[in-house]
């Protein structure tokens, strides 16, 4: 019995895919352009879709536990991007006096200065004291871990992000030599004074991974024979003679506080935006941050509609396919009625040949999409530091697909209406 | 030794009373008050083109219904059933084969013949050595079973829409000017080929042409402007 109900039910849905994928087969090379095209649509909205939430999920991961950064006077979204993110430059920096003054104020718990300006083989500098390994808190309030090695001790010590490591091959004990400027091929390095790798952190998925870190007195030293952004010849310091200087910065770019009630955050913000003996900002990481999302919520916004539009192109392209093959399909259709098949087995025929092409396209757009999501991590962490998750299945792209193949079903009403009449209507084949 | 059913009156597979058919409601194009065909008879319908020919088919396999008139099919009538019943009528009872065009192109030969069998519920039963046997009959090789429908030629394709015509082992076969896209000697072996082997099967044979010359083998002519009174009034 159970045997028997089975066949019926395999029966037709098998003979129906059948037809179905030979159908298709007999015209691929206008199935597969449309198969393409239908690829190429979901690849760009599922893509747009992913970049933006991991964007969003990858910049809230990136900072926390910090109540107030503090840099020189610019726009709180600058100070954000430049302080935590790495990206853009900062305006101005700020005196060593105002940081020690503020890190001192009695609702301050902790202080970590940030020094920026320098970087290694592409990868950012960052000089900051030994606090910022004990204070510092990156997603759901994780601490930064030691992989191996310990903070930097001496003046020459670095510790390297996971992805630094990595990427560059360096064990702790090598030494490496720290380029003026930003820039990937720099040619002003500071090859007198090398630095010895003594810790390298675990992989934290944010810009964390990307940056060198040494401390204030390294960003002083190698600096100390330099003016205004040159060095000078005449004046040359060794490594050596450097330790014997003062090496108390005087300037450093930003500073991060953590505070021992937030009810105190305001009352200190407004104090340090009002601080007297110069400019500076304090910026809540959080408010900066809902600022950057409004501005790109519009652009998200676009984004999303433009390709929700490029999937309805292909998909319209995919039922003029389907409706300019009826008029040749004519006599398929008229024997199908001969031999005893339904109107509806026409209509789900057509259907079923729509659906086949979105899944093949889904198909396609998936690998796709797993192949360069793979390709482009590497890329946008380094350069945008912008870390996305290989994994880009999730509930939202469940439903993504689910409302692409609904959008299928219904253009595809179009060319199945059509031929559902075309089987209805007197049979005039032949003439 | 004289068979038992030539004894019995041979009873009525075919009975069409007062039927009436138009496009649209103003002119009838076939209408046609009383006509019936008997079990077993191999019926030449003889009629030019334009004079419903391809209507009355549509009619007879349910494709089509009358504007008033009852048709009935082997003791069913037809005109009463539902669009999906008349679609399973025919898929089990009745075989079409048409002037060309009788296969899906993309579909293999064999596959043309399985998609009949599927329709006409006769998916389990020996469908493939029933099929080869047809082909067999039909004096085709059975390796173009494998072949596209596209691949044969006109002639071999009509004769695989023979095989797929009868697989379910139809009570009725219609057939509509099958020879048209076939040269003479194609045509005559189609013919010898339709005859016996719809004769094998027991199925009554209508078989609708303009061409006198295919009628020889028939049991009996009907001439179709004769039977059709839609446009008695022209003639």
């Amino acid at each position: 019995m159970k045997w028997l109900a089975c066949r019926n039910l395999t029966g037709p849905i098998a003979m129906l895919f059948k037809v179905a994928l030979q159908s298709l087969l007999n015209r691929r090379m206008t199935v597969l352009l449309t198969v393409l095209s239908i690829a190429i649509s979901i690849f760009v909205l599922l893509g747009v879709e992913h970049v933006r939430k991991e964007a969003r999920e990858s910049f809230g991961r990136t900072v926390s536990g910090v109540d107030l950064i503090v840099g020189a006077r610019t726009s709180q979204l600058n100070l954000l991007l430049y302080s935590v993110f790495r990206i853009g430059n900062a305006t101005n920096n700020i005196t060593w006096q105002s940081y020690q003054t503020l890190a001192a104020n009695k609702a301050v718990a902790w202080a970590i200065p940030i020094s920026l300006g320098d970087s290694h083989r592409g990868y950012r500098v960052m000089g900051t004291s030994k606090d910022y390994f004990r204070h510092f808190r990156y997603g759901s309030q994780s601490p930064l871990v030691f992989n191996s090695g310990q903070a930097f001790d001496a003046v020459f010590d670095v510790v390297l992000g996971a992805e630094v490591a990595k990427k560059l091959n360096y064990k702790i004990g090598q030494q490496l030599v720290l380029s003026h400027g930003l820039g990937k091929t720099s040619f002003t390095k500071h090859d007198d004074k090398p630095f010895q790798v003594v810790g390298i952190l675990e992989a934290t998925g944010t810009p964390v991974d990307q940056t060198l870190h040494v401390s204030l007195a390294g960003i002083e030293a190698i600096h100390i024979d330099w003016q205004n952004g040159v060095q000078r010849p005449s004046m040359k310091i060794s490594a050596e003679q450097a330790l014997q200087h003062d090496l108390t910065p005087k300037n450093i770019t930003a500073f991060m506080l953590g505070l021992n009630s937030k009810m105190a955050t305001f009352r200190l913000q407004r104090a340090i935006n009002d601080y007297r003996y110069e400019p500076l900002v304090a910026i809540l990481p959080g408010v900066a941050l809902a600022e950057l999302w409004q501005m790109m919520s519009t652009m998200e916004k676009v984004l999303l509609l433009v390709s929700l539009l490029v999937l309805l192109a292909s998909l319209i392209g995919m039922a003029t396919m389907l409706l300019a093959s009826m008029r040749e399909r004519y006599p398929e259709i008229s024997v199908l009625r001969a031999i005893g098949a339904r109107p509806w087995f026409i209509f789900t025929l057509i259907e079923l040949e729509a659906l086949l092409i979105s899944v093949a396209g889904i198909a396609v757009a998936l690998s796709a999409l797993t192949l360069s999501v793979a390709q482009l991590q590497d890329y946008l962490g380094e350069h945008y530091g912008l870390f996305i998750s290989r994994d880009f299945y999730s509930a939202d792209v469940g439903f993504l697909l689910l409302l692409v193949l609904i959008a299928t079903f219904t253009i595809a009403l179009i060319p199945a209406i059509n031929a559902y009449r075309r089987s209805v209507g007197a049979n005039r084949h032949n003439s | 030794m004289v068979q038992s059913n030539a004894m019995t009156q041979p009873e009525t597979v075919l009975e069409l009373e007062d039927v009436c058919f138009s496009y649209t409601n103003c002119q009838p194009v076939l209408s046609i008050p009383d006509w019936q065909v008997r079990a077993g008879q191999q019926l030449f319908l003889h009629g030019p083109s334009g004079c419903g020919k391809t209507t009355l088919l549509n009619l007879l396999t349910g494709m089509l219904t009358p504007s008033h008139g009852s048709i009935r099919l082997l003791n069913e009538t037809l005109t009463s059933l539902s669009g999906s019943q008349r679609d399973r009528f025919r898929a089990h009872h009745i075989g079409v084969v048409f002037q060309q065009f009788n296969l899906i192109s993309y579909l293999s030969v064999a596959d043309n013949i399985r998609l009949a069998a599927h329709f006409g519920k006769r998916r389990s039963k020996n469908i493939d050595q029933d099929t080869a046997s047809l082909l067999e009959q039909l004096q085709m090789p059975t390796r173009l079973l494998k072949q596209r429908a596209d691949n044969l030629s006109v002639g071999q394709q009509q004769r695989v829409a023979i095989a797929r015509a009868l697989i379910n082992h139809p009570e009725i076969l219609v057939v509509d000017e099958p020879t048209s896209a076939l040269d003479e000697a194609a045509g005559e072996a189609f013919m010898k080929l339709l005859l016996s082997l719809s004769r094998a099967n027991n199925s009554t044979l209508l078989f609708v042409s303009h061409d006198h010359r295919l009628a020889a083998d028939f049991d009996e002519m009907v001439s179709l402007p004769e039977l059709n009174r839609a446009n008695s009034h022209a003639v």
